[in-house]
C-alpha cells in the first residue's frame, strides 16, 4: 500500500532535490559573478581606484537585495501546492507540508549565506582599497 | 405530479412510543460582532428508539448547529433556550452550555464534562461533516480507533485489537486498513474508517452530518448501501443530515425540513416527498432536476435564504413563497400537525392537502434542436496533455516519488462541439475534465494534439458563413489569432471567488475584458455595455449592482456577477467548469436556466463540465463521459441517459441516489475509486474496476463502438455480449 522507498528511489530523489537547489541558488551566484568581473572592464579607462571606491557599497547594497529575496520568494511552494491539487487530486498532508517548509527554509538559509558572501566579496574589495592604495 | 400512496408501513414506528431523544423547544442565538444570529428557532423533535431521522436544508440553515447542540458541543458565543434529553434524562439545557457556561463553577464544569463523555461514543457518537479529513496523518487508523476504547472503556489491549477489527469490518474495510495511515487509504475507506469509529461502543444514536459529501458518487452509493445495511444491526437510531435530498430519502424514516432555523415541515419521508404539505418543501423537491424522468422545467428558488442577522417577522420564507399572502409577512405560523404523524409550519397547510393548490408542470425551457449538419465550432484532435512534476524545478523541489511521475490528465480526447449546443463533459473528480477545459481554452499548453476553433469572420452577420480557422495549438500565445481567440472564448469557474477579485466593485469586475482587449475607451459605452449585461444575467436593475462588492452578494449572485464578465464580449464560446457545485441546490436551476437562454438568445455555445449527471441531463444537447484522462462514451444527452453504453456510463447512472424507494445501490458492481491517472492500466482505463472485463481488456486498448447514429462507446464488446457477460469473480473480495 506504501509507495516504494527503496534506497535507489530515496537517491534519486536527493539527486532532485540538490538539482533543483543548485538550480534557485545559480541565479544570484551568477549575479555576484558578473557585479565583480563585469565592471572590471572599466578599469581599462578609468584605473582600479573607482572601481574599488564604488563596488563595495554596489554589493553590499545587493547583499541586501538578495538576502530579502530570499526571505520573501516562497521557491515554487505555491504553485507546487497547485500542481498537486490540480494534477494529483491531492492535498498535502501535515508531514508533507513540514517537509515542504523545511526545503523553504534550507533555501533561505542558502540565500542568506550567499547575502553573506556578497557582503565578504564587498568587505574584501574595501580592505584592498586601504591597504593597497 | 403529486400523487396520493398508503405507504404507512415506510413511516415505521410511531416515533412517540419510546422517544429516545426529545428536543423540547430548543432555541440556538449565536452573539457575534455584527449582531445576534439565530441559528435555530423553537426546534421540537422526538426520536423514536430504532428510528433514522433524515434532516435536510440548504446551507446555513442551521442542520450542523442542531446535530452538534445535541453532542453538547455549543459555541461560547451561544445562548441556548430548551432543552434536549436523552433515554429520559435532560442532556443539554440552557444553565450549562453555551455562554451560561462560563459563569459555572469549577466543580459545576468538571461534573458536566463527565457526564458529557459518559454520554459521547457510548450512547451518542457523531459523523462530523469532512471528518474523513480530520484524521490525525500521524498515527495509523488503528491507533486512532483505539484511542475511542481507550478512553471510554477499561478493556485490555487484546480486547480492544479485537473490538477494533470488528467495528473496521462492520464498515466494509480490509483488515489492512488497520495498519494503514490516514493519507494511504482513498476518500471512500476513510469515511468508512469514520463510520467504524462512530460505531466503535454500539452508541444507541449515530449522527452523521453530510456523510456522503465530496465523495464521488460510485463511493456515495457504496457509502449510502453500507449505512442501510448496517441499520437494525450495529446501527440503533440515526440521525441524517444532508442537503441532497436523494441521500436523505434512502436512509431516513422521518425528514425534517429546516429553513433559516425553523422547522418547515416533518413527516415519513416517502409521504413527504409524495405529497408535500409545505411551500418550501415543495420548491426545494422540484428544485432538484431529476436524472431518471424526461426534461421538465425547474425553476429553482427565486431570491436569497434571509439573513440571519436581521430582524424578521412572519414566515422567513414569504419573500421567495410564490403563494405568500399578507399574512405570511405580519405572523409566525405555527408547526401544526395537519394529519396525524404530518406537522406543517405554513398558514396555507391545509389547502395542500385538500388539493386546493396543484403545480402545474412546465415544459423544458430548451427545445431548441441542434441538428447535425450545424457547423463545428470547435475540434480537438488526439488532444493530450501529460503532466510531469520532475520536468520543473519545484516539483524536483518538494516532490515525493509518486508526485514526480507522469500524469495522464487528458489522453487523445477527439471531440467536436457544434455551433450553438450545450455539450457537457461528465466524470468524476479526476477524470481530467478541468484540464481539458483549460487546454482547449489555452490556458495550459498541449502535450500533442490539435485544438481547432472555427471563428466567425462577420460577427455582425453571424450567418455569413465565413469561418476563420484558428489552430489553437499551434498559434503563437501573442498572435492576432489568439488574440481574436481569447475575444471569442471565455471561462467561467466552480468558484466564483477564483475568478473575481473580492476588492472590486461589480464594475470593475465586468468591465475588465473590455478593457484588456482595448474594445473601447469611452466611458460611456463602457457604462452601457456593462449595464447590458448585467440585465442579460439578470441583476436588475444593473444600476443597483454596479457599486457593489462581492461579498455583499450572495452565492447565487457572485456566479451571475462571474458569467457577466465572461460574456460582456459577447463570446462564442464558453467553458463553464462545474459553475453550480458551489451553489445551493435552489439556485442551482436558476444559473442552468440562465445558460439555458443565453445560448436560445445569442447562440452561445457552451461547454458545460459537471460530475452531477442530472444536471447534465437537464441542460446539455450532447455529452461525453470521461474517465481518467479518456473519454469512455458520447452521444446525445437523452440517449446516454435512457441507453447508456459503457460499462462506466451504465454504473454512474445507476449510482445517483433517487428519492425513490425502489432505488437499490448495492446493485452497481464496481469496485474501488477512481483512483489518479498515473499508473493507468496499458488497455481499457476502466479495466481495474470493470465487473465485465475479461483479459483482452488488460492488455489492448478498446475499439470505439458506434450502435446509434451520433452515440459511441470505448469497449471490447458489443451490448449484447456485455449483458450475456458476467464477471468471473475476480473482484470477489476486495476493499
Ligand atoms: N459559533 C458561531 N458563531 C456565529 N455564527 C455561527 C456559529 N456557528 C454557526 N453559525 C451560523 O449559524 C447558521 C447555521 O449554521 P449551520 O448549522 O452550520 O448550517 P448548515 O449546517 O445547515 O449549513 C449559519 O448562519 C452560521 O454562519
Ligand atoms: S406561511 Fe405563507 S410565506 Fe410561509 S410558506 Fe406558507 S404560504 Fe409561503
Ligand atoms: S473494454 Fe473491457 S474493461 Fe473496458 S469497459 Fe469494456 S469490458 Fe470493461
Ligand atoms: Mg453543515
Amino acid at each position: 500500500m506504501t509507495g516504494d522507498t527503496s534506497g535507489e528511489n530515496n537517491d534519486e530523489i536527493r539527486r532532485a532535490v540538490a538539482h533543483a537547489r543548485w538550480k534557485y541558488i545559480k541565479p544570484p551566484l551568477l549575479a555576484l559573478f558578473l557585479l565583480v568581473f563585469l565592471p572590471l572592464s572599466s578599469v581599462v579607462f578609468y584605473g582600479f581606484i573607482p572601481y574599488l571606491t564604488y563596488m563595495p557599497d554596489v554589493i553590499f547594497i545587493a547583499a541586501i537585495v538578495v538576502i530579502f529575496f530570499g526571505a520573501w520568494f516562497d521557491f515554487g511552494a505555491s504553485a507546487y501546492l497547485k500542481d498537486l491539487k490540480d494534477f494529483y487530486h491531492r492535498t498535502p498532508s501535515d508531514a508533507d507540508m513540514v517537509y515542504i517548509q523545511k526545503q523553504q527554509l534550507i533555501l533561505t538559509g542558502l540565500y542568506i549565506l550567499i547575502g553573506l558572501l556578497y557582503i565578504s566579496v564587498s568587505v574584501l574589495l574595501y580592505i584592498i582599497l586601504i591597504h593597497v592604495f | 405530479m403529486i400523487e396520493i400512496q398508503e405507504d404507512r408501513e415506510k413511516g415505521r414506528q410511531s416515533p412517540f412510543s419510546t422517544p429516545l431523544l426529545h428536543i423540547d423547544d430548543l432555541s440556538v442565538t449565536f452573539d457575534t460582532y455584527e449582531g445576534k444570529l439565530r441559528a435555530l428557532e423553537n426546534i421540537d423533535l422526538k426520536l423514536g428508539n430504532g428510528e433514522s431521522l433524515g434532516i435536510i436544508g440548504e446551507s446555513g440553515s442551521g442542520k450542523t448547529t442542531l446535530a452538534t447542540a445535541i453532542m453538547g458541543l455549543i459555541a461560547d458565543n451561544a445562548v441556548l433556550g430548551g432543552s434536549i434529553s436523552f433515554d429520559g434524562n435532560v442532556i443539554i439545557d440552557s444553565e450549562h452550555f453555551g455562554k451560561a457556561y462560563q459563569k459555572l463553577k469549577r466543580r459545576e464544569r468538571k461534573i458536566l464534562s463527565e457526564k458529557l463523555i459518559s454520554i459521547r461514543w457510548k450512547d451518542i457518537s457523531m459523523v462530523f461533516q469532512g471528518s474523513m479529513n480530520a484524521f490525525n496523518p500521524a498515527y495509523t487508523i488503528e491507533k486512532q480507533i483505539a484511542e475511542v476504547f481507550k478512553i471510554h472503556t477499561n478493556l485490555s489491549d487484546e480486547e480492544i485489537e479485537e473490538r477494533s477489527l470488528r467495528v473496521i469490518e462492520a464498515a466494509g474495510l480490509n483488515r489492512s486498513a488497520l495498519k494503514a495511515y490516514p493519507h494511504e487509504l482513498s476518500g471512500g475507506m476513510k469515511q468508512r474508517a469514520v463510520i467504524a469509529m462512530a460505531l466503535a461502543l454500539s452508541p444507541k444514536l449515530v449522527i452523521a452530518d453530510e456523510p456522503t459529501t465530496g465523495l464521488d458518487v460510485i463511493t456515495q452509493a457504496k457509502i449510502i448501501s453500507e449505512l442501510k445495511s448496517l441499520r437494525g444491526k450495529s446501527i440503533n437510531s440515526m440521525i441524517v443530515i444532508s442537503h441532497d435530498v436523494g441521500v436523505v430519502s434512502q436512509l431516513a424514516d422521518r425528514v425534517v425540513v429546516l429553513y433559516s432555523g425553523r422547522i418547515m415541515e416533518v413527516g415519513p419521508t416517502w409521504d413527504v416527498y409524495k405529497r408535500s404539505l409545505n411551500p418550501y418543501t415543495r420548491a426545494l423537491l422540484s428544485s432538484y432536476p431529476s436524472i431518471d424522468s424526461t426534461r421538465s422545467h425547474i425553476d429553482g428558488i427565486p431570491g436569497a435564504l434571509p439573513d440571519p442577522l436581521s430582524e424578521r417577522a412572519g414566515c422567513y420564507f414569504a419573500p421567495r413563497c410564490k403563494y405568500a399572502d399578507t399574512i405570511c409577512y405580519n405572523s409566525i405560523p405555527e408547526l401544526e400537525e395537519i394529519i396525524p404523524g404530518r406537522f406543517s409550519r405554513c398558514h396555507f397547510a391545509k389547502k395542500f392537502l385538500d388539493g386546493e393548490i396543484v403545480e402545474e408542470t412546465k415544459p423544458h425551457a430548451s427545445e431548441k434542436k441542434i441538428n447535425a449538419m450545424a457547423t463545428d465550432v470547435l475540434k480537438t484532435d488526439e488532444l493530450t496533455e501529460y503532466f510531469s512534476l520532475r520536468t520543473k524545478t519545484y516539483g524536483q523541489l518538494y516532490g515525493k516519488e509518486e508526485t514526480t511521475r507522469i500524469v495522464r490528465a487528458v489522453d487523445h480526447i477527439n471531440m467536436d462541439i457544434k455551433k450553438g449546443e450545450i455539450f457537457g463533459v461528465v466524470g468524476e473528480s479526476g477524470s481530467g475534465k478541468t484540464t481539458l477545459g483549460r487546454v482547449i481554452l489555452k490556458l495550459l499548453d498541449a502535450t500533442s494534439g490539435k485544438v481547432l476553433f472555427y471563428a466567425t469572420e462577420n460577427n455582425d452577420n453571424p450567418d455569413s458563413g465565413n469561418l476563420s480557422e484558428i489552430d489553437v495549438t499551434a498559434s503563437h500565445q501573442r498572435s492576432d489569432q489568439i488574440k481574436l481567440f481569447r475575444k471569442e472564448t471565455q471561462l467561467i469557474f466552480q468558484d466564483p471567488y477564483d475568478s473575481i477579485d473580492p476588492k472590486q466593485t461589480v464594475f470593475s469586475i465586468v468591465e475588465e475584458p473590455i478593457i484588456a482587449h482595448r474594445i473601447t475607451n469611452d466611458p460611456i459605452k463602457i457604462t452601457e455595455m456593462v449595464n447590458r449585461v448585467l440585465e442579460i444575467v439578470r441583476l436588475n436593475p444593473p444600476e443597483s449592482y454596479s457599486e457593489r462588492y462581492p461579498h455583499e452578494l450572495s452565492g447565487g449572485e457572485r456566479q451571475r456577477v462571474a458569467a457577466a464578465r465572461a460574456l460582456v464580449l459577447r463570446p462564442e464560446f464558453l467553458v463553464a467548469d462545474e459553475p453550480i457545485s458551489m451553489l445551493d441546490v435552489s439556485l442551482r436551476a436558476g444559473f442552468m436556466n440562465l445558460l439555458l437562454e443565453l445560448r436560445n438568445q445569442f447562440g452561445i455555445t457552451v461547454m458545460f463540465i459537471t460530475h452531477d449527471l442530472a444536471s447534465a441531463r437537464y441542460l446539455c444537447d450532447r455529452i461525453m463521459v470521461m474517465y481518467l484522462g479518456v473519454s469512455v462514451e458520447s452521444g446525445d444527452s437523452e440517449q446516454v441517459m435512457r441507453n447508456p453504453l459503457h460499462p462506466y456510463t451504465k454504473a454512474l447512472i445507476k449510482a445517483v441516489p433517487k428519492p425513490n424507494p425502489n432505488w437499490d445501490p448495492s446493485k452497481i458492481e464496481i469496485k474501488g475509486e477512481i483512483g489518479n491517472a498515473i499508473d493507468v492500466p496499458k488497455g481499457c482505463r476502466f479495466y481495474r474496476r470493470c465487473p465485465y472485463a475479461r483479459e483482452i481488456c488488460e492488455t489492448s486498448s478498446p475499439p470505439r463502438k458506434e450502435p446509434e447514429t451520433g452515440h459511441w462507446y470505448f469497449c471490447h464488446f458489443t451490448q449484447d455480449e456485455l449483458n450475456s457477460y458476467r464477471s468471473f469473480g475476480k473482484f470477489d473480495n476486495q476493499e
